[in-house]
């Protein structure tokens, strides 16, 4: 087989979000061993105590940047890293956080929290100033996105152990319909239900809708979606133009927006 | 290894591994490979027609398609010539001298030399369509005697971008084809030979063409068929001696993975060799 | 072919002896939707049934499996369990889809992942009544005649076992008292009425199927295509629906421990963004009229200059399962209107 150069140093990064997708790889547990041995982990969040940002091969970086603070540490872990990966949806894409994008909702939101005669709360010292959630393409190149809320092994392990290999993967997009349909399953959206299968990126191997639950697209967009059409099935169903947009919203992030019109 | 159901051995898959002998950067994407079968025997044995192709392996990074660029006519290795343009190949080119690799095949129908003795051939390359012709102009310049006139008329657009320059250049002195070379726009100043799109290179020869026994072999990017077509039909070349070699995705070569499907057609099993005649009775083929 | 007739008590019997013989599967009711799954009792069966989501394909060219395996310094091929598959159930749509995938694979050039799984493969074919998606009438897939190692029809009390091959003959032996040879005057006549009756109960049809070849020649360049195209939701369930749809993608995977990995490859569509993408971007088929045009001039224009039949067997999975109604129905109906458009009278 294929026979790498070196083993790559590798650091996880974790920004706003549940830290999920860091939590997916240490609950791998069959993997979990060749996880710290097949790759020289430098840092990660979650698993080690707090270091520098060192220079990596592979960064993973999880999670949306919300403040100014992380939006430098970002911008130092691309200038350290030869590849940058966006893990998960929020990294990818903004994750949920990304609703409350708009930037004067934004500012209600601050001052109805945190009073409203400016004076910025103590602890912003130490996180930054707040800024609406964004994915990390926003401020730096990204090289290849993972997305999954959170990220699935099965998913994640093929496309990383190619990087670590010093590969690249093939991008080949399909929507979750495919896997839905490798796994014998019905189709909601024939039976009056919504689903978001066929705008929803596959990887996940379409588990929700395999245990009978509508696919709500966590693996954020499908790079071949039809959104027009796609809304179209969705008031047949019943939906209103507003319901659905607001599905397709919740993990779209900034490649919804795009594809909305920025309309409501 | 399996055995079908009369017994016979079913070889579909296997591959075979060469060793790297040579290495050349062609242009600055394009690479030269030699390389010779590591079973001793294959290298006698392994028969294939200008024009197919083979399928590369490796195990980890995955499989691509290459165009043979050698002749059948020589053999003890195979050459072929590569641009770096995906992650297969990314790959491919941190291999070095001596390293091997896998490939199945050859694959394809290739061009049907052995039908065309006797025949006038003019053989038009552009670009990386240099790559599968080279297969083909080596052959007839091994079997000159088989051909009656043979033209060369090669495109690039300009010269550090020529696939094969010295191979070509040395053609052109060997003067065994009759060989004309071309650049887009020559950003050296140093360039010998015509400057023009490689359809300014038929005035060359259009005096000369006799229609009725003339097959033309193609292979360039599309707009480049678009033009040297028109040419060659004001020549009165029929359509069906117009031969040109295509290219599709593929993942299995035999005819089975769909990929490379035109209509219904597997660019692997009934090409990539058409004719213009198969291009214009079959819609999308170019 | 040898014909038997079994009473239905004794079925249960027959579902014990073939369960011996290897891994038994058959049509199952799961929720509202049939599949093919493992039998353990023959009370598991549900033979009422009018279509599975996926057709018995699934037991010859898998959604996905490896085909290779490698290490650091060697690679080994990967070959199914040579056990027996016997499937339970199964409709002539979905035998003769069998018989096209058969020739695809088993032609000149044979895929040896295929054959070894069709070598361990036994038909057990059902007789079925059409629902309002069944347009194997149209199709003239609706009776099967070989393809099969045994095929019932189900009757009053009774079925008619057909045998259609020397494996299905041997179980058939090993059936013994099971089968019986005697078939009456009166019970063939039962069988010709069934056959009658059940012709007359299909609802939908394809138009002009005979000329569909011609028609969609003829309207290559209709916009009608483009309509479809933008319905359409690139998602792919056609294909895989689709019994006899078998483009496969192939990716090499790589173990975490980043020194083995296995070579697999997965079911794919046409109707997908990448399908026609060769190395360096160019994508001969970039947008979605293009992909469904290869997908339907494909199987029923194309298959019949190749094979003198198209590859639709009338099963309905994708009048069925399209989200969009984007189907063999919907779009020969279009077509055919573009003709009549054109030529002013139909």
């Amino acid at each position: 087989m294929w026979i790498r150069e070196k083993k790559p140093v590798v650091g996880v990064f974790g920004f706003s979000g549940c830290a999920g997708d860091q939590l997916a790889i240490l609950h791998m547990e069959d993997d979990l061993v060749d996880f710290f041995t097949s790759a020289d982990i430098k840092f990660f969040h979650m698993a080690q105590s707090h270091q520098e940002v060192p220079e990596v091969d592979i960064a993973l970086v999880e999670g949306s940047i919300n403040t100014s603070k992380q939006e430098n540490e970002l911008k130092e872990i691309r200038e350290k890293a030869k590849i940058v990966v966006s893990l998960g949806t929020c990294a990818c894409y903004g994750g949920i956080q990304y609703l409350g994008e708009n930037e004067t909702e934004f500012k209600e939101r601050m001052e109805y929290v945190y009073g409203k005669d400016g004076k910025n709360p103590e602890f912003l010292d130490l996180v930054g100033q707040p800024q609406a959630a964004e994915p990390i393409s926003k401020y730096i190149k990204v090289d290849i996105m993972i997305p999954g809320c959170p990220i699935a092994p099965e998913n994640f392990v093929p496309i990383y152990t190619k990087l670590i290999s010093g590969l690249f993967p093939q991008k080949y997009p399909y929507p979750v319909c495919v896997e839905c349909k490798y796994k014998d399953n019905d189709c909601f959206l024939l039976k009056g239900k919504y689903c978001l299968g066929p705008v929803t990126a596959a990887g996940c191997d379409a588990i929700c809708p395999s245990l009978e639950v509508s696919c709500v697209g966590c693996f954020g967009p499908y790079e071949g979606s039809n959104y027009p059409s796609m809304i179209e099935k969705l008031k047949e169903i019943g939906l209103t133009e507003e319901e659905i947009k607001r599905k397709l919203r919740m993990f779209g992030g900034d490649v919804l927006e795009k594809n909305l019109d920025g309309d409501n | 290894m399996t055995l079908a159901s009369n017994g016979k051995k079913i070889e579909t898959y296997k591959t075979n591994p060469v060793e790297i002998l040579t290495l050349k950067d062609l242009t600055k994407d394009t690479r030269y490979f030699k390389v010779r079968f590591k079973e001793e025997k294959l290298n006698e044995n392994f028969k294939y027609r200008p024009g197919q192709f083979v399928i590369f392996s490796i195990p980890g990074v995955g499989e691509a398609t290459f165009s043979l660029s050698s002749p059948p006519t020589r053999r003890g290795f195979i050459e072929f010539g590569i641009r770096k343009v995906g992650t297969f190949t990314d790959a491919l080119f941190k291999l070095k001298k001596g390293d091997t690799f896998h490939l199945r095949g050859p694959y394809g129908d290739g061009f049907e030399l052995e039908s065309l003795k006797g025949r006038d051939l003019i053989i038009v390359t552009g670009g990386l369509g240099a790559i599968p012709l080279r297969s083909v102009l080596l052959y007839v310049e091994d079997r000159r005697e088989e051909y009656n006139q043979v033209f060369f008329l090669n495109g690039a657009r300009n010269p550090g971008e020529m696939l094969y320059k010295e191979d070509f250049t040395a053609m052109a002195h060997r003067e065994i084809i009759e060989t004309h070379l071309s650049v887009d726009n020559d950003d050296t100043g140093e360039w010998p030979y015509n400057i023009g799109v490689v359809t300014t290179l038929f005035p060359k020869i259009s005096d000369r063409v006799v229609s009725e026994n003339t097959t033309a072999i193609i292979c360039g990017p599309p707009i480049m068929y678009k033009y040297v077509i028109q040419e060659l039909l004001k020549l009165n070349v029929p359509k069906d001696q117009i031969l040109m070699t295509l290219e599709r995705r593929m993942k299995c070569g035999q005819g089975h993975c769909g990929h490379c499907a035109i209509e219904g057609r597997y660019t692997c099993l009934e090409g990539p060799v058409f004719t213009y005649y198969d291009v214009q009775h079959i819609k999308e083929l170019i | 072919m040898k014909t038997y007739k079994m009473s239905k008590e004794k079925f249960p019997e027959f579902v014990e002896l073939i369960k011996t013989k290897g891994k038994l599967y058959g049509p199952v009711k799961q929720k509202e939707k049939y599949s093919f799954e493992e039998i353990n009792d023959h009370s598991d069966l549900d033979f009422d049934y009018q279509r599975t989501v996926i057709s018995p394909k699934k037991f010859l060219t898998p959604p996905r499996y490896n085909t290779l395996r490698f290490v650091k310094f060697g690679q080994t091929d990967v070959f199914p369990d040579d056990e027996l598959q016997i499937v339970l159930g199964v409709h002539p749509c979905d035998i003769h889809a069998i018989k096209i995938l058969d020739r695809l694979f088993l032609g000149n050039i044979k895929d040896p992942y295929y054959a070894k799984r069709r070598e361990n493969l036994i038909i057990i074919g059902h007789s079925c009544l059409p629902d309002e998606n069944c347009v194997c009438q149209s199709t003239g897939t609706d009776m099967v005649e070989d393809g099969f190692d045994m095929f019932f029809t189900e009757l009053k009390d009774y079925f008619l076992v057909w045998v259609g091959s020397d494996k299905g003959l041997s179980i058939a032996i090993d059936a013994g008292d099971l089968l019986n040879e005697t078939i009456s005057e009166e019970e063939i006549q039962e069988y010709v009425r069934w056959q009658q009756d059940r012709s007359t109960m299909f609802k939908k049809e394809i138009p002009s199927f005979k000329y569909l070849a011609d028609i969609i020649h003829l309207n290559y360049d209709s916009n009608v295509w483009e309509q479809f195209g933008e319905k359409c939701l690139s998602c792919g369930t056609c294909s895989l629906v689709c019994p006899t749809c078998n483009c496969f993608n192939v990716n090499d995977k790589i173990s975490m421990n980043a020194e083995e990995g296995f070579r697999e490859r997965m079911l794919d569509s046409c109707t997908l963004p990448h399908f026609s993408m060769v190395a360096g971007g160019h994508d001969f088929r970039p947008d979605r009229t293009s992909r469904l045009k290869l997908y339907f001039t494909h199987k029923l224009k194309e298959y019949i200059g190749k094979y003198g039949q198209p590859s639709c067997v009338g099963c309905g999975r994708c009048i069925a399962y399209c989200p969009v109604d984007i189907n063999v129905i919907s779009v020969s109906e279009a077509l055919l209107e573009e003709v009549c458009k054109k030529v002013e009278e139909c």
